[in-house]
């Protein structure tokens, strides 16, 4: 085998072990019941791919991704789910992605990459004319802990 | 090697970043980094370089809103607190209690109204974790 093709395969062994997109694939995820909430664990070995304009991007290596989901209707049911699970067009609460491997990002305002260890976050992602109340406790060791309130008036909050 | 860039210097670059153009939303954020970062805007009119270790925690609120029924735009209302706790590289609690646009001025409105009764005053603050922490003040209504 030449060096070319040793690295090809090399590449290819790292890749085809897990690959995801939008978190559907070979990749395993469990959903966890909270207060108010529902939190998503999501595991992808190999390649995950993402296809949301405002975080598309591609990473090869570890993801781990939990994601806060407001509990009501459409919100996925608690269980394993051993081939993934699709979240596109639910609108999390909060998110964060650790990636142990290379992330190219081009989503977004911004594009880059990272190459290590990067763990993002986002908790708050409110349109600009948006009137909401929102109270959230995140435990990402804990989903279980996690709590959720969202109110449009101060007096549906009590 | 190690470089470490200030956290304040993280968060504002990450900041300036993210409001290149008018902010649209109000985003809160955090982003830790060890090994090789580099980004740049869609504009490519800034970017970043990390090499080695950074954290950065950002809240963008943009500037102005368009206000109904009035002409122009106005300034975002936006009430926010937040608690950011990490031990090591990873995030292991976060708390963050938020109201913005019309909700957060009635929210405001509501803590000083000296109508209501007291109970239903401190069931407001209990749901802002900071107000709950901080002492009551002449006419905050507590």
């Amino acid at each position: 085998m030449t060096p070319r093709r040793a690295a090809v395969a090399a590449l290819l062994a790292m890749v085809l072990p897990g690959c995801a997109v939008d978190g559907i694939g070979l990749a395993r995820a469990e959903v966890v019941r909270a207060d108010g909430a529902v939190v998503v664990r999501a595991e992808t070995l190999g390649a995950a791919l993402r296809t949301d304009p405002a975080e598309a991007g591609l990473a090869i290596g570890v993801t781990r991704t939990l994601t806060v989901l407001p509990d009501r209707d459409g919100a996925p049911a608690p269980g394993r789910y051993p081939f993934g699970l699709a979240l596109r067009g639910i609108a999390p609460a909060a998110r964060i992605r650790q990636v142990i491997g290379l992330d190219l990002g081009f989503g977004g305002r911004m594009a880059g990459f990272t190459l290590g260890y990067s763990e993002d976050a986002v908790f708050a992602a409110v349109p600009a004319g948006a009137s909401i109340i929102r109270r959230l406790e995140l435990v990402p060791d804990e989903p279980g802990l996690t709590f959720l309130r969202s109110c449009e008036e101060a007096s549906r909050c009590e | 090697m190690r470089v470490k860039a200030p956290r304040c210097a993280g968060a504002a670059l990450g900041a300036l970043l993210l409001a290149a153009c008018e902010p649209t939303q109000l985003y809160t954020g955090a982003r830790t980094v060890i090994g090789i970062n580099a980004a740049v805007n869609l504009e490519q009119t800034s970017g970043s370089l990390v090499i080695g270790y950074d954290r950065s925690f950002a809240a963008v609120v943009p500037r102005s809103v368009e206000a109904p029924g009035q002409d122009g735009r106005d300034a975002m209302s936006a009430l926010v607190c937040s608690d950011l706790q990490v031990q090591g590289i990873t995030i292991r609690h976060y708390s963050e209690s938020l109201a913005t646009g019309q909700a957060a001025t009635d929210f405001a409105d509501q803590l000083r109204n000296q109508d209501r009764a007291g109970q239903a005053r401190v069931a407001l603050r209990d749901f802002f974790r900071c107000l709950r922490e901080a002492p009551a003040t002449a006419g905050s209504g507590s």
